[in-house]
């Protein structure tokens, strides 16, 4: 189900009101967000609730064990259970085709051909979300970092809590499992805020993302058709796409949890001012960060072992991240680019702070900052090309475009008539403008807090104001429906 | 403490959802795109309850197909349709129903093209109005007032996918947005309203070209036997028990397919279905196909090659002549409540009318036909078009709002009437100057006509300026000049 979808809109009120009903009966309650959750993922199809069940089942009583064995070996067994079921279903339907298609390549590079064809397997949901979720259940029961649970409904409904059940933001069960635990009194305040939330993120990916989807699309499903001023443009709408399609959808899935009484973490954090590509992984997809950063890179030694290793650890996690993400060797590419980036950042740290203090360079002035910012943006707009580009051979051709210049094309009118009308991209420029500054804005001072001291008028009119203005600029019908980017993950 | 939360929550929602119901339905307005649907319902609420004689419902091929401007001159009756692209019976059945809520009509004209198009269009596929396009539909359907009749017709026909855009056409139109023209467009009809003459007709004035008339001898329409489902006539007998309800007739016609077209389909089926849907219901039927079988391809417009045909303007001037001259026959109506504010009536009725009760006169010249002065011009049928040039206005009034109108007198039986968006305005600043003026009186009386000759029967016509002010009053002025058709 998705949530810019119909069904969402009369799914999720009925759930909400269930949910507030039976939410002083603990049991009662988790048994609602559980079977919600299953209807909400099996809306999709229903073939794939077995595997989420699977999932559940084997880390539920691998965890259980986990607490009851001090057996070195045995609990390193257990783990590894986890790590096989986990990882070898997300292997299995994400990765089989990407490694048999390597295979295949690899032998042509010898001159030799190989007959072996890929195999028909769909891609379920939100996989890699859910996995990394349950996965960090029994690490940190493997760990002694957290005391496993003896309630499988509770555990159930942590693992496949719809909200945030297929697009994140991931969640350790450190922080959500206790709140399944826990039951919470009416929060209207709470409630209105996650509303609110939701239309937030609406809005992002209705307004924004859906319609810059369109100019990307038609210059990147034909790179050889458009160069220069075309594909620079195409790519920095797809920076503001990805980022409204993703934080438009954990905004509604922390709005959406919100309004029940839950917590969920922050995913993103204004990401694009950020002054380095370090930062940048500090703010975007945080859920995601700290996974790799508790569960990969500490585990491969972080920082602990040396200089070399260091940078060598770095490049291997942004590396699988890039794999994570897409079993695709345009993901590897982009993860190997933000990886390398981010071992020079570390590298010169601390000669440019030298350098910045002999030259009496001050980081924190407005034109400096903006000067870093815009930097980082035209990297990570970079790495995009590959991320978006639907094959290598494509991100070459729109790498290749950037260097035509045609910036002549920006006084014409053409440019801006790329599969969107003249006053669409117009909206488009003006919602992404819009957006810049009421994040700047909310980061410094809730803006929700400031809606909430105004006259009751002026409170309704805002609301009725948003929703008319997502309802009708939002691009939505005649099977415009798109699913959220962060689902083929 | 908790309950009443929710209650307060669910309770401001409800609230806020009506709320936004309210305004979505309010807008919605501002997004759609002009249909005839629209500019009949809405002209239809303006009128006087009670008023109107006939009431005339079908798809576009009624639209175009008729002028009810000459029925309504030639009956004395006020005529109305109601028609709408892609209408369906049932469709119909719901019109009729919101229609007699504010008129108590003599006559109601079905034109069967609406009961035979599924068939025709569809091929035989089971009929139901699920194969009719949404856009269609909601062209009889979105200016309809809210009302129970609304309600019911939206429960019945309107299902599954269809149930959200119907109810909510901002919804359904909201990509429109972007087109900044058309919002203003609507907003500024919503601010002047149509004109309650309005009659809903939208003859073509473009004829069939010679290359569609090849097509249509090459194309294959298929020749399934035509059957009227049980479905349509389930919905045939509700409008003849609701016009038995309300003691009215029903009359069942059929405008002319194009020859070329109809000699290729098992028509004999569906003019047999119609006279058997006729007798079993004791109402008339009027094929004009009978009555009109060669109509050539002048009588036809130009629009794609298909199963649907529409008459032009000439088709429509012709067979609207003979329908009004059947119901005359057929149907004795004493009312003399036409609707004066078009042409047509004085036209046809011959009423001389230079001059209104208030002193008002008509003036102004037909400088030009042709480009030439003479007072008789002569030009033979497809040889270019014949094009007037000259100025009308009221003395002394300034001509800003007024309609202009040219007709071309045969006779009682043809009788061309320019429309509205075929006369361009002409600035004559020329003609205020001549009488004097310093307030730009006459600036907006100028006009400049392109007639296709092919629009026009052969023979001699008599040239007449006509001019509605914007109290929807007609005056006639006389040319004396005279156009000849070879």
């Amino acid at each position: 189900m998705l949530f810019n979808s119909i069904d969402f809109a009369i799914f999720f009120p009925i759930v909400f009101v269930i949910y507030w009903i039976v939410s002083g009966k603990l049991k009662i309650r988790n048994i609602v967000v559980l079977i919600s959750s299953y209807i909400f993922y099996g809306w999709w199809d229903w073939r794939f609730l077995f595997l989420i069940a699977i999932s559940t089942l084997v880390d539920f009583y691998v965890g259980k064990k986990l607490s009851i064995t001090e057996n070195k070996i045995t609990r390193k067994k257990l783990l590894f259970i986890s790590l096989a079921v986990n990882l070898g279903f997300l292997f299995y339907f994400k990765y089989t085709n990407f490694f048999i298609d390597t295979f295949v390549e690899s032998f042509k590079l010898f001159g030799k051909t190989l007959e072996v064809s890929t195999l028909n397997i769909i891609l379920p949901v939100g996989i890699s979300f859910y996995t990394f979720q349950t996965l960090s259940y029994t690490i940190d029961i493997y760990r002694k970092r957290f005391k496993p649970t003896d309630d499988l409904i509770a555990f159930s409904a942590f693992v496949a809590f719809f909200p945030q059940l297929v697009a994140g933001p991931i969640e350790r069960a450190s922080h959500l499992l206790p709140q399944f635990f826990k039951t919470y009194k009416f929060n209207y305040a709470l409630v209105k805020s996650g509303l609110l939330l939701m239309a937030f993120g609406l809005f992002k990916k209705m307004v924004i993302a859906d319609r810059a989807a369109l100019y990307v699309n038609e210059v990147y499903n034909n790179p050889s058709n458009y160069e220069g001023v075309e594909t620079i443009m195409a790519t920095v709408l797809f920076a503001f796409q990805i980022y409204c399609d993703f934080s438009g959808y954990s905004d509604i899935a922390i709005g959406a949890a919100r309004t029940m009484g839950f917590d969920l973490m922050k995913n993103f954090d204004s990401p694009y001012l950020s002054k380095s590509i370090t930062e940048f992984w500090r703010r975007w997809h945080i859920s995601l960060s700290t996974w790799f950063r508790d569960y990969v890179y500490i585990p491969l030694g972080g920082s602990r072992k040396g200089e070399f290793r260091t940078y060598f650890n770095l490049f291997l996690v942004f590396l699988v991240s890039g794999l994570w993400h897409g079993a695709a060797m345009t993901f590897v590419i982009w993860g190997a680019i933000h990886g390398i980036i981010i071992v020079i950042e570390k590298a010169i740290s601390k000669n440019k702070e030298r350098v910045f203090r002999k030259l009496n360079i001050n980081k924190e002035n407005i034109s400096n900052r903006l000067v870093f910012v815009f930097i980082n943006f035209v990297i990570v707009c970079f790495a995009w090309v590959f991320f978006r580009a639907n094959s290598f051979a494509d991100s070459k051709l729109i790498v290749a475009g950037f260097f035509n210049n045609n910036f002549d094309a920006l006084f014409g009118d053409e440019i801006y008539l790329i599969g969107l009308q003249d006053n669409e991209f117009k909206l488009l420029i003006f919602a992404i403008i819009g957006l810049v500054v009421v994040e700047r804005f909310h980061r410094k001072r809730s803006l929700v807090k400031i809606l909430n001291q105004q006259a009751l008028l002026f409170r309704w009119s805002v609301y009725v104001l948003i929703a008319l203005f997502i309802m009708i600029f939002g691009v939505y019908g005649d099977n415009n429906i798109s699913e959220f980017i962060y689902f083929q993950f | 403490m908790k309950k009443k939360n929710l209650i307060h929550l669910l309770f401001k929602s409800g609230l806020f959802i009506i709320l936004m119901g309210f305004l979505t339905m309010t807008c919605a307005f501002m997004f759609g795109t002009q249909n005839s649907g629209d500019l009949t319902w809405s002209a239809f609420y303006k009128q006087k309850k009670n008023s109107i004689d006939l009431l005339f419902f079908g798809n576009s091929h009624l639209g175009n197909g008729l002028d009810l401007n000459i029925v309504n001159a030639k009956t004395k009756s006020k005529v109305y349709t109601l028609y709408s692209s892609g209408q369906t019976l049932p469709q119909t059945y719901y019109n009729i129903k919101e229609a007699l809520k504010y008129q108590t009509p003599k006559l109601i004209v079905i034109e069967t093209f609406a009961i035979s198009s599924d068939t025709i269009y569809y091929f035989n596929e089971p009929v139901s109005d699920k194969n009719i396009p949404l856009k269609a539909k909601l062209q009889s359907f979105d200016s309809k007032k809210l009302s129970l009749v609304k309600i019911e017709e939206y429960r019945d026909l309107y299902k599954g996918e269809e149930i959200i855009p119907t109810i909510f056409p901002l919804i359904r139109n909201h990509s429109n947005w972007a087109d900044l023209d058309l919002l203003k467009g609507n907003l500024a009809k919503k601010m002047k309203p149509n004109s309650e003459y309005y009659f809903g007709c939208s003859n073509s004035i473009w004829p069939l070209s010679e290359s569609k008339i090849e097509e249509y001898r090459a194309k294959d329409f298929g020749k399934q036997e035509f059957k009227i489902s049980k479905y349509q006539r389930s919905y045939f007998n509700k409008i003849i028990e609701l016009a038995k309800d309300n003691n009215i007739e029903v009359l069942l016609v059929t405008i002319p397919y194009f020859k070329e077209y109809r000699k290729k389909i098992d028509y004999k089926s569906v003019h047999n279905s119609m006279i058997d849907l006729a007798l079993k219901n004791n109402i008339k039927y009027l094929d004009l196909n009978h009555i009109f079988p060669d109509l050539s391809y002048q009588y036809f417009t130009n629009e794609p090659v298909g199963h649907n045909q529409h008459l032009s303007y000439k088709g429509g001037i012709v067979v609207s002549n003979y329908l009004s001259k059947y119901i005359n026959n057929n149907y004795k109506f004493k009312t003399d409540n036409a609707n004066k504010s078009l042409p047509e009536y004085y036209l046809y009725n011959k009423i001389k009318r230079e001059t209104l009760n208030n002193g008002d006169k008509i003036i102004g010249n037909l400088d030009a036909i042709n480009g030439t002065k003479n007072t008789k011009y002569a030009s033979t049928q497809g040889k270019g078009p014949i094009v007037l040039d000259g100025w009308i206005a009221i003395e002394g009034k300034s001509s800003k709002f007024n309609e202009l109108f040219i007709a071309l007198v045969r006779d009682n039986n043809f009788i061309y009437v320019s429309k509205p968006n075929q006369l361009k305005s002409k600035n004559r600043k020329d003609v205020t100057k001549y009488f004097n003026e310093n307030n730009n009186l006459y600036d907006d009386s100028g006009f400049l006509i392109n007639i296709d000759s092919k629009l026009l029967e052969l023979g001699r016509y008599s040239l007449y300026m006509v001019l509605r002010n914007n109290k929807g009053e007609v005056l006639i002025k006389d040319t004396f000049k005279t156009v000849e058709i070879l």
